[in-house]
């Protein structure tokens, strides 16, 4: 007999509590309380014979219930010979190979290759297989139809290697359970569509890595009647260190770039000891001095990097001294170089608070990720010596005089952003020729006799963003003193962001060509409204930025398969780390070919950010999980029906059962349980007709 | 010496009322009616003397009844009744709390140290009590004010103390109290090892108190009637011992009688009234003896005058 959990007989030990018990209860626990024991001495007990025999039969009861359930939960099983089966119509197999980027280590790509080609050969002619390579995504190599394309073994030979020929580890990570999943389902649609009583066979090459997801192995339904077969290749030098290069702080100085800080971490079969940290460009280049840094095995910790170099911009922190190499490198974008600049232009009230240029001068906080440039003009002063496409927003209010109209609307439709102020009435006409009205826009000057409040805030809108969440898109403790009534339907396309409790809109976006203008009916200076003193101000200016050139906050790092968002703007150039520039066709949000770490540029005119696209932490945790721990879990839907199948030396061919079948077959601990239950019943029935009798007795007595 | 079986009241009927003060009443309502039916009637414990009448003595003592029978004019005495004073002494220790019955040896102790008080203080008598175990727990000096009933009621029904009985310091500590001769009852279970008696016994009678040692025991202690194997904890002391009752008990019993006999020597030899009363005895023949001890020093003091 074996057993499937033998760790529970270590159970067996609780036998102990029993007799235990019923020894000191050969030591009566009756007691009497005596006025003086100055006339006793101790007397040997002795017990009587038929009472010890009476527990004896009890203790046996109790030990024998006890032994039943560790018995029980151990799940035994008997050892019988395979059963003979009638050979079936046939295999049908699908292999998946890992092609994460842990596979790069040491020569697991190579015999992932060779242990493709061992299965693939390993088929009949009636077999069908296919082939999928996954790491993040899952992709298919050879379908079903494709080998069925194929019927010669040579023809089958060829289409294998070609597959494998260009088939080459990406960066992903590890995302086997979902992998499973596809693949489990693509074997069941095949089977239910040839028919016939085929053996299924699911088999996975892999190092397996626990990767991403592997907590949802449980969860999935697996189907029935599905061999899982595990191909595990073994890593001979299980030892890694990996770093991750932290934020920079926002709090830092601003002149200079502050030292940056990284994370590594090894894991346990790492030896103690020092690797080595620099900075280095894409070419690989070293930028100043390597720096030693100590790394605790199983652990991790915040080292400090080395010193920013100064003379050239490095695209990433490299660690050396690792047995892998595949996750040394964290690569890091550099700050926009080119400062964001604004164009004001407009009346000149900035010293009055009434104004709005005032409150657009303090709202302009410079980040280490953000630098602000604002470039003042008065209406009376003219544009022409302004280059404007060096300006990435402009802030215009008042009546704009035509000359300056000429120089800013081909501006903006190339491109530009305009956020117009609508301050007074008259400054309508301006309006009208920003927006490209076929009409002269009428405005109207609008003093509610309290105030107006927002009532409807369009939070999908991009600008809106800052308060997507309901916890911050509360505006109806703003005020607004006055505004400028136009009607929306008036402009060619407008869309309305916000509008007042009167209907009226207070902002309004109109696309213009390229770019886009933003308009205003209301200004945040005092004289209108309580804006620019409110909490909303600060993050819907910057959503406003955010819009102009995107990810100006945050520090861009992005995972491999992360899509870069792209500016909304008509030229935008992307060059990946390979080198070569892809022109981007106009309207794509986002481009998704980073399969590579390394820094990616992104260029819209005179912007240009840096992206750097690293490998994901998770793949550098090279933690394994069992294969049994699959295993278990995609055999637990039940193949007893249908397991896979071997031939004897005899010829004959048997079914494959592994221990988890035939326990699952012979369910010899649900008759122990049972057992064990009419054991308690009999148990409660002699243990009252002791207690019975020893009450008797005591009345008696 | 006992009452009518008929004018008994059920010992164990008795103990169940709770209030110790309506089980002294009850008890000595028993016992005085029984009285009038008994050998000592028209005698009374303060009754002293009779003398004859002489011109200015109180007409309220003039003997009527007498009078009526013989035609001659006595005056009653009543010296005794002024003299007496008596002091009881009650073990609380908790050897005490034992009890194979439905109450303790120290509440059948209890119920009769207050019979006794009640029964004295209503003769006019001063009772004075102390109660002890380890050490003295109460000590109330002998009155005869009317609230003395009261305290010693209350002294009677406190829980029983920690500690062995230690009769000897209990005694040490009374006899520098009592310098005044008066009747001493002692009212215990004497569970202690005879040596440490002797000399306070002794003292005792040498120091003229009239002693009478009530022994309260438990029927189970008298005959270890237990049959069942069982651990027996020492009330005292909390040892404890595993016992067959059946082996152990010829033993204790020899003991016992060993002890009670060498008890009984140590009162014979200092003249001192050995009493032994079963808790499952009327409280009647105990205070019939006390009621003839009364008399007895009476009958001592007019001897000695």
């Amino acid at each position: 007999m074996s057993f499937l959990f033998p760790l529970y007989l270590a159970g067996l030990a609780a036998l102990a509590i029993p007799v235990a018990l019923h020894f000191r209860h050969r030591h009566t626990r009756e007691k009497v309380r005596f006025s003086t024991l100055m006339f006793l001495s101790p007397t040997p007990i002795r017990e009587k014979r038929n009472r010890r025999l009476e527990n004896l039969l009890l203790l046996l009861l109790r030990c024998a219930l006890l032994a039943l359930i560790a018995l029980a939960f151990a799940r035994p099983f008997l050892k019988q010979e395979n059963p003979l089966v009638a050979p079936d119509d046939g295999r049908t197999v699908a292999i998946l190979i890992d092609r994460s980027a842990s596979m790069r280590r040491e020569d697991l790509w190579e015999r992932a290759k060779q242990e493709v080609r061992r299965e693939a050969g390993g088929l009949q002619l009636g077999d069908a297989l296919q082939l999928a390579a996954f790491g993040d995504r899952t992709d298919l190599l050879i379908s079903f139809d494709q080998w069925e394309r194929a019927p010669l073994e040579s023809e089958r030979q060829r289409l294998v290697e070609a597959a494998l020929e260009t088939l080459q580890p990406s960066w992903e990570r590890t995302r086997t359970v979902e992998a499973l999943a596809a693949a489990a389902g693509d074997l069941e649609s095949h089977c239910a569509e040839l028919g016939g009583d085929r053996t299924r066979e699911l088999v996975l090459i892999s190092d397996f890595q626990r990767g991403e997801g592997f907590e949802t192995l449980e969860q999935h339904d697996w189907p029935a009647n599905m061999r899982f077969r595990p191909v595990p290749l073994e890593v001979h030098e299980p030892a890694n260190a990996s770093l991750q290069v932290l934020p920079r702080e926002q709090d830092a100085r601003l002149d200079e770039e502050p030292r940056r800080r990284a994370r590594l971490l090894a894991n346990a079969a790492t030896k103690a000891g020092a690797v080595q940290l620099t900075w280095i460009t894409a070419a690989s280049k070293p930028l100043g001095q390597a720096v030693p840094v100590q790394i605790i095995p199983g652990a991790s910790r915040i080292a400090e990097a080395p010193a920013f170099p100064t003379n050239e911009t490095p695209a990433a922190l490299a660690l050396d001294g690792d047995t892998h190499d595949f996750d040394n490198r964290w690569y890091v974008s550099p700050p926009p170089e080119t400062p964001f600049r604004i164009l004001y232009y407009g009346p000149g009230d900035a010293a009055s608070p009434d104004g709005n240029l005032f409150f657009l001068r303090r709202a302009l906080l410079a980040t280490p990720s953000f630098r602000p440039e604002l470039v003042e003009r008065t209406l009376d002063q003219s544009l022409e010596d302004l280059d404007l496409t060096s300006f990435q927003l402009t802030v215009a209010t008042g009546e704009i005089p035509d000359d300056s109209l000429e120089l800013l609307l081909p501006w903006l439709d190339g491109g530009g952003r305009i956020l117009y102020l609508l301050d007074r009435p008259e400054a309508a006409l301006a309006l009208t020729r920003l927006a490209g009205a076929a009409d002269v826009l009428a405005a109207e000057e609008v003093v509610p006799a309290d105030y107006a409040v927002i009532s409807t805030v369009n939070r999908a809108h991009p600008l809106l963003e800052p308060f997507a969440d309901a916890r911050f898109g509360d505006f109806t403790r703003l005020h607004f003193w006055r505004y400028r009534r136009v009607d929306p339907a008036a402009f060619p396309s407008a869309e309305v962001i916000a509008s007042f409790d009167t209907r009226d809109p207070l902002w309004l976006e109109q696309r213009a060509g390229a770019g886009s203008l933003l308009v205003f009916t209301s200004g945040w200076g005092r004289r209108d409204s309580q804006l620019a003193v409110s909490s909303k101000f600060i993050p819907l200016l910057f959503g406003i930025f955010q819009q102009s050139r995107g990810n100006l906050l945050r520090e861009p790092v992005l995972w491999i398969g992360d899509p870069i968002p792209l500016p909304s703007k008509p030229g935008v150039v992307i060059t990946p780390p390979d080198g070569v520039p892809r022109a981007i066709a106009e309207g794509a949000a986002t481009w998704t070919e980073t399969g590579e770490p390394g820094i990616y540029v992104v260029e819209a005119g005179v912007d240009q950010i840096r992206y750097a696209v690293n490998l994901h932490p998770a793949e550098s945790q090279l933690e394994e999980v069992e294969p049994a721990v699959f295993e278990r879990a995609l055999s637990r839907s039940g193949n007893a029906d249908q397991p896979a199948v071997e031939t004897g030396s005899d010829g004959k061919v048997r079914r494959i059962l592994t221990a988890f079948d035939r326990e699952a077959q012979q369910k010899i601990w649900w008759y122990l349980l049972l057992a064990a239950l009419g054991l308690v019943l009999v148990e409660i029935l002699y243990a009252a007709r002791c207690h019975g009798r020893q009450q008797a007795a005591l009345q008696e007595g | 010496m006992s009452a009518p079986a008929s004018n008994r009241i059920d010992v164990e009927s008795l103990m169940r009322i709770r209030s110790l003060e309506l089980r002294a009443r009850l008890i000595l309502e028993g016992f005085l009616q029984g009285l009038h039916r008994s050998p000592y009637h028209g005698s009374s414990v303060e009754f002293s003397e009779y003398r004859a009448y002489s011109p200015g003595d109180d007409l309220r003592h003039l003997d009527w009844k007498l009078m009526a029978r013989s035609d001659r004019l006595c005056i009653r005495k009543f010296e005794a009744e002024t003299n007496l004073e008596c002091r009881l002494l009650v073990d609380l220790s908790r050897s005490m709390r034992f009890g194979s019955g439905d109450y303790t040896k120290a509440e059948y102790a209890a119920t009769l140290a207050a019979t006794f008080a009640w029964f004295l203080l209503g003769q006019g008598d001063a009772v004075g009590m102390m109660t002890f175990a380890s050490h003295i727990l109460d000590d109330l000096p002998p009155s005869r004010r009317k609230g003395q009933l009261q305290h010693i009621l209350a002294g009677l029904v406190r829980e029983s103390a920690p500690g062995e009985t230690d009769v000897k310091k209990a005694l040490d500590d009374y006899l520098p109290r009592a310098r005044r001769r008066c009747l001493t009852v002692l009212v215990s279970d004497l569970l202690a090892p005879i040596e440490g008696l002797q000399t306070q016994f002794g003292y005792l009678a040498r120091a003229g108190h009239d002693v009478v040692v009530y022994r309260i025991l438990d029927p189970a202690e008298l005959d270890f009637g237990f049959s069942r194997t069982a651990r027996f904890e020492d009330l005292e002391t909390g040892r404890i011992l595993y016992l067959n009752p059946a082996t152990a008990g010829p033993l204790y019993r020899q003991r016992f009688q060993e002890h009670d006999e060498a008890l009984r020597a140590l009162c014979r030899r200092h003249a001192i009234d050995f009493l032994p009363v079963r808790t499952d005895a009327s409280f009647f023949d105990a205070l019939y003896d006390l009621l003839r001890r009364r008399s007895g020093i009476h009958q001592k003091r007019k001897t000695r005058a």
